[in-house]
């Protein structure tokens, strides 16, 4: 079983602190770091993915800390970057048999082996450059596996990628989560509603929150609304500035992120991961949403 | 270093991810073809070259050329006196009559033969007029007013010049041009330069940089593997423009006789080499290796330090017009030291073997060119170091850091 501890990492460019004093603990499993733009989600994972180093802090799997361990410290980490990009020129089989080079694997069969994994095999001689996004993206996932890290890193693994190859994605991250760590770094909450068991949100680089999904959901409870507006008047533009509302449905009305009840004929109702996103993570709004009542 | 080698496979195929690079290559080797043929097409008519004479030259050298005996001597010099008194009566036919002329015409006959005896002198005189400066080099030693240095000089001249012969007469003169040909250094340097900071920048443009870094071997080892990548890119380059130039001059100037000395040359008759010409080809050859490592060596550490291509290639381009400056204009005794450095001087060797050019260094007289060839191999040991240190730091590559995608 892999252990991963973040001590207290601080970054700062200049007067910008990018993450401050994040601190965390991971053993095999599926973790969501989620926020919003800016949140220092990136810094942080390439901070442990080991291209960037911290101000501050120290990171350690298995109880070896980084700084000791040297070079075998990148021999459990596989890292996904997000939009990974690859030389045009290379077929997948290559970029496999590279990937394997830098990595040190001695295996020659690993690379085909994850290529037929990730349903690529049947592409392997065809040039990179040909690929589409969703199977450069499983080419990404076959290329961070190449060492069977302990630790697998990805960044934004489905952005871009159309509905059904976001579900195949998922499907594989699952298949993987069993015997190892993968830290997932997103801002598209539905990623890790169905992938993670552990979420942590971040937000201008600190840690709001750190709990498994359920748990996560259970903290707003009573904090959710349902509420359908009547009359012809009604000054949704308005509404929608003045309250977090998390979602608008023809037929259900609005859901509405407040600590009580924005409308008299309000109904409070269980919370998803995307209203938890909305209620700890948007510092537009202010609790105030309490005090106006429908128009 | 089994790990280096595989890497070093893929950092190749990385120069043909712009294709245009090959097609840059393809079309230089055909500009540098033209330009020989250009220039040194001497045996075919047409424009400046008097094709006509230049062949019936080559005719005349295959009949009285080779070994020099005291008979043939004596059958050119013949000619040669005939050839002059027939110039100086003015009483020759102006008619074209291959049928009994090499060249079609008694004047240019003529011509030819007092040219051939000319050099046939050359060559018969060769010994007795080295002796002679050997003799006054060993005079010179006697006297009290030379210093020390002037006299380790003229004690090694001594050694070199003493004993040498010349005793065949060749069509050898045409290799001189192939020694001091310059075209193709320049587009090679070009390619070097291209190509060097296309290994080293491959990563970041294609947003590869990234695997790199998180990989054990993303560092020390994948830098290592670019060196040997561009090092054998350097060498296949270099000796692509050394055939072409070699077969090409060969061919056009119909070159034989490379089994005689190096001096036997007009032009390298006081080199201190004693060696045959087939191997100063060889040792011309390895000098330019030399220089090109040494300048793709510098270039991939201008790249490892700018890390953007454009830039990278500017500044190596920038590096290379002041290499030229130094070579052209630095050559007074005080200002020589800075070629010393100088990758352009292994790479132009011949220039600098054509006599015997020492430099003082501590009383010492050091051949100039294996001066420079230590220096210039310190200057590459230097640049390899800067780039293995500079690539094995964390982040090297990572000036965008996390920043834009936070």
């Amino acid at each position: 079983m892999a252990q991963l501890e973040i001590n207290g990492i601080s970054k700062s460019y200049g007067k910008k602190t990018v993450l401050d004093s994040f601190s965390a603990k991971m053993s095999d499993g599926v973790y969501g770091l989620l926020g919003p733009n800016g949140a220092g989600k990136t810094t942080l994972i390439n901070i442990i993915a080991g291209i960037l180093s911290a101000d501050c802090g120290n990171i350690s799997i298995n109880g070896v800390d980084k700084a000791k361990s040297g070079k075998a410290y990148y021999n459990s980490i596989g890292f996904m970057p997000q939009y990974p990009k690859f030389y045009p020129n290379y077929t997948a089989a290559e970029i496999m048999e590279y990937m394997a080079a830098l990595k040190g694997v001695e295996n020659k069969e690993r690379g085909n082996e994850l290529l037929n994994f990730v349903n690529l095999y049947d592409s392997r001689d065809k040039k990179v450059g040909a690929f589409s996004g969703g199977m450069r993206q499983r080419l990404a996932i076959a290329a961070a596996m190449s060492n069977d890290p302990e630790i697998l890193i990805l960044d934004e693994p489905t952005a871009g990628l159309d509905p059904i190859e976001r579900i195949r994605f998922r499907n594989i991250i699952s298949q993987l989560g069993t015997d190892r760590i993968i830290l997932i770094a997103t801002h598209i909450v539905s990623d890790v509603e169905y992938m993670a068991e552990r979420i942590i949100l971040l937000n201008e680089g600190k840690i709001i929150k750190d709990m498994p999904c359920d748990e996560l959901c259970k903290s707003i409870e009573g904090k959710v609304w349902q509420y359908s507006p009547q009359g012809g008047d009604f000054d949704l533009p308005r509404y929608i500035k003045k309250h977090k509302v998390s979602e608008i449905s023809h037929m259900l009305g609005m859901r509405i992120i407040s600590d009580g009840p924005p409308a008299e004929n309000a109904v409070s109702v269980t919370p998803k991961l995307d209203d938890v996103f909305l209620y700890y993570l948007d510092s537009m709004k202010t609790d105030g949403a309490e005090k106006d009542v429908e128009q | 270093m089994k790990k280096i080698l595989t890497l070093s496979r893929f950092e190749l195929k990385k120069l043909f991810i712009k294709k245009s690079l090959m097609v840059i290559i393809a079309f230089m080797c055909l500009f540098n073809i033209i330009n020989i043929v250009r220039h040194y097409n001497i045996y075919a008519d047409g424009g400046l070259n008097d094709g006509m004479f230049n062949r019936a030259k080559y005719t005349v050298l295959k009949l009285y050329g080779g070994e020099l005996t005291e008979e043939k001597l004596n059958e050119i010099y013949r000619m040669k006196s005939q050839a002059q008194e027939l110039a100086a009566s003015g009483n020759y036919s102006l008619k074209y009559d291959p049928d009994k002329y090499y060249c079609g015409y008694a004047f240019g006959d003529a011509m030819i033969f007092i040219e051939l005896a000319d050099e046939a002198k050359r060559l018969a005189d060769y010994s007795d007029n080295f002796s002679k400066l050997v003799s006054e080099s060993e005079e010179l030693l006697k006297k009290d007013f030379i210093n020390d240095y002037y006299k380790k000089i003229n004690q090694k001249a001594t050694e070199i010049y003493s004993s040498r012969e010349l005793t065949a007469l060749t069509n050898n003169k045409g290799i001189s041009d192939f020694f001091d040909y310059k075209f193709s250094s320049v587009l090679c340097i070009i390619l070097l330069i291209l190509g060097t900071v296309l290994i080293f920048t491959a990563d970041r443009d294609a947003g590869a940089d990234v695997y790199l870094e998180s990989s054990v071997n993303g560092k020390g080892k994948s830098a290592a593997a670019k060196l040997i990548a561009s090092s054998l890119y350097t060498l296949a380059l270099t000796l692509l423009f050394f055939v072409i130039d070699l077969i090409s001059f060969m061919v056009l100037l119909r070159i034989d006789g490379l089994e005689q000395p190096l001096y036997s040359l007009s032009s390298y008759f006081s080199t201190p080499l004693t060696m045959p010409i087939w191997q100063f080809i060889i040792l011309y050859f390895l000098f330019r290796i030399l220089g090109f490592l040494c300048i793709t060596a510098v270039t991939s550490a201008i790249t490892v330090i700018l890390k953007t291509p454009i830039l990278s290639v500017i500044a190596s381009f920038a590096l290379f017009m002041a290499m030229i400056v130094c070579k052209t204009y630095c050559l007074s005794d005080s200002k020589r030291w800075i070629n010393l450095f100088n990758p352009l001087v292994p790479i132009t060797a011949p220039k600098y073997l054509k006599r015997y050019d020492a430099m003082n260094i501590f009383s010492e007289p050091v051949i100039f060119i294996g001066a420079t060839a230590l220096c210039v191999l310190i200057i590459t040991a230097l640049a390899v170091c800067t780039v293995m240190a500079l690539s094995s730091l964390k982040g090297a590559s990572r000036k965008r850091g996390g920043v834009k995608n936070v």
